[in-house]
This record gives C-alpha cells, structure tokens and sequence, in this order.
C-alpha cells in the first residue's frame, strides 16, 4: 500500500508458495502483459517458485516482460545457492529490494 | 493567527501481524529495515500480534543459538531490534501495539521501543509515505 498514485511501476514481493503463490504470480503475469513495469522478488518461501522447472506462473510472468529476481540470502540459508534457476532468474540481496521499495512511484505489494 | 505544529514523517513502515517464529517473516523484515537505514532513510515497525511478545525484558540477551550447542549464543530477537534502534537512533522505531501486547499478558518491554494504542493506526499509516502490511489478518 502506497501513497503515490498513479504507480509508475510496480514491486511485488513472494515470500510463499503454494495455490495463492500462483495467483500472485498469476496477477504480476497479467499486470506485465498489460505493459505495466513490474518487478518481482522472490524471498523466504518464495525462493521456491524459483528453481527451474517448479513454477510455471514464473515463467508466464518473466515471458509477458515481468523482471524478476531471488534473494540470495534466503538461498544460501536454504542450502539451495546451487540449485539451477529459472532461466532469467537473477540473484540479489534486500540492498536492491530498498532501493526499489523507495523510488518514487513505486507501488507495493508484500505476499 | 493559530499555531501549526508539523508532523514528522517516516519513508517506511512496515505494519508486521506475521507471527514469528513460523515463517522468515521477522528476519526478512529485520534484514529489509537494516538496508533501507544503511541508506541513510528512515523506517518503523508497528509490532501486532505475537510480534509485541518479542520484545519483554524477560527474555534477555540471548539465546542458545542451536540445541545441538547449546553453549554457543545468538541474539534474542529484542536484542537485534534494540541493536537497530541503538545504530540508528531517530531513524528507526519500533511500535508495540498496546492491544497485543495487554491481550498476551506481554509486560516490561525493553526501553527503546514504543508503546502505542492501536487507535493511533491510522495516524501512524498517514505519517509514512511507503506503508508494507505483512501477514495475515
């Protein structure tokens, strides 16, 4: 929830997975295809959807022009910093989440 | 003519009701108010829930940080708050929601947090530019 009106562009953040996991995923998918600028990270739970191959809403997503990116910490606590990754995945940390968080115009939604 | 007084504003708060110690919540959110300080930016936490049980006196410093060894501590959960709002003093606050904290019986908080009537919500989300609701109802 936000004060700016309209967003410019939109911050989703996943930390569960599971039915209402997709459905987030789903709506990041359908607000990307709309043309909206909208970036998703994947943290706690939600590191989940990324490994390759487990989620197809990611993949929806990443092809309707969603960016999305995981955070390393929360793979590395999960012992999966190996494991392979959607393709057009990328890592990063909560620096990059803050400085998202508090561009003007930013839009949140925490999940 | 009358006086105005300016209310300060805050460029985050997070509105936590994710219990702890289900899920990566309170971390995450620890970890995310570290970097948006370390950015030279403020941001508040309004405990809800179990949340406001976190920071009693009663339960210290620390805590065995894993039972296979038990003799090698980690920071309780106060502490780590406490240790942010030491760090970064004026820049971070954490808001106990007074309700919670009477409803679990949850006393003799540590000094450096706040105490707040839930009926101060509204104000303290009209007081943030950014508000973040985690958890569930």
């Amino acid at each position: 929830m936000t004060q700016d009106l309209p967003a410019e562009q939109y911050l989703l953040v996943e930390t569960r997975s599971g039915d209402t996991a997709d459905r987030f995923l789903a709506d990041a998918a359908a607000l990307a295809g709309a043309g909206e600028r909208v970036r998703l990270f994947l943290a706690a739970d939600g590191v989940a959807l990324g490994i390759r191959g487990v989620s197809a809403g990611l993949t929806r997503f990443l092809g309707a022009g969603g960016q999305a990116w995981i955070d390393e910490f929360t793979l590395a606590h999960r012992a999966l910093h190996a494991a392979p990754l959607a393709p057009g995945l990328r890592t990063t940390g909560m620096g990059d989440l803050a400085d998202w968080l508090l561009e003007p115009g930013t839009r949140v939604v925490w999940h | 003519m009358a006086a105005t007084v300016e209310r300060r504003t805050w460029d985050v708060l997070v509105v936590l009701t994710a219990p702890p110690h289900t899920t990566d919540a309170l971390t995450t959110v620890l970890r995310l108010a570290q970097a948006v300080l370390e950015r030279e930016r403020t941001i508040r936490v309004w405990a809800c829930g179990y949340n406001t049980m976190l920071t009693q006196s009663s339960l210290g410093e620390t805590k065995p940080a894993d039972l296979r060894d038990p003799a090698t501590p980690a920071p309780t959960a106060g502490a780590l708050i406490r240790g942010l709002l030491t760090a970064y003093k004026g820049r971070f606050s954490w808001i106990v929601c007074t309700a919670c904290s009477a409803e679990r019986g949850a006393r003799d908080h540590i000094a450096e947090v706040r105490l707040r009537s839930d009926a101060r919500l509204a104000a303290t989300v009209a007081a943030a530019h950014r508000t973040l609701y985690i958890g569930g109802a």
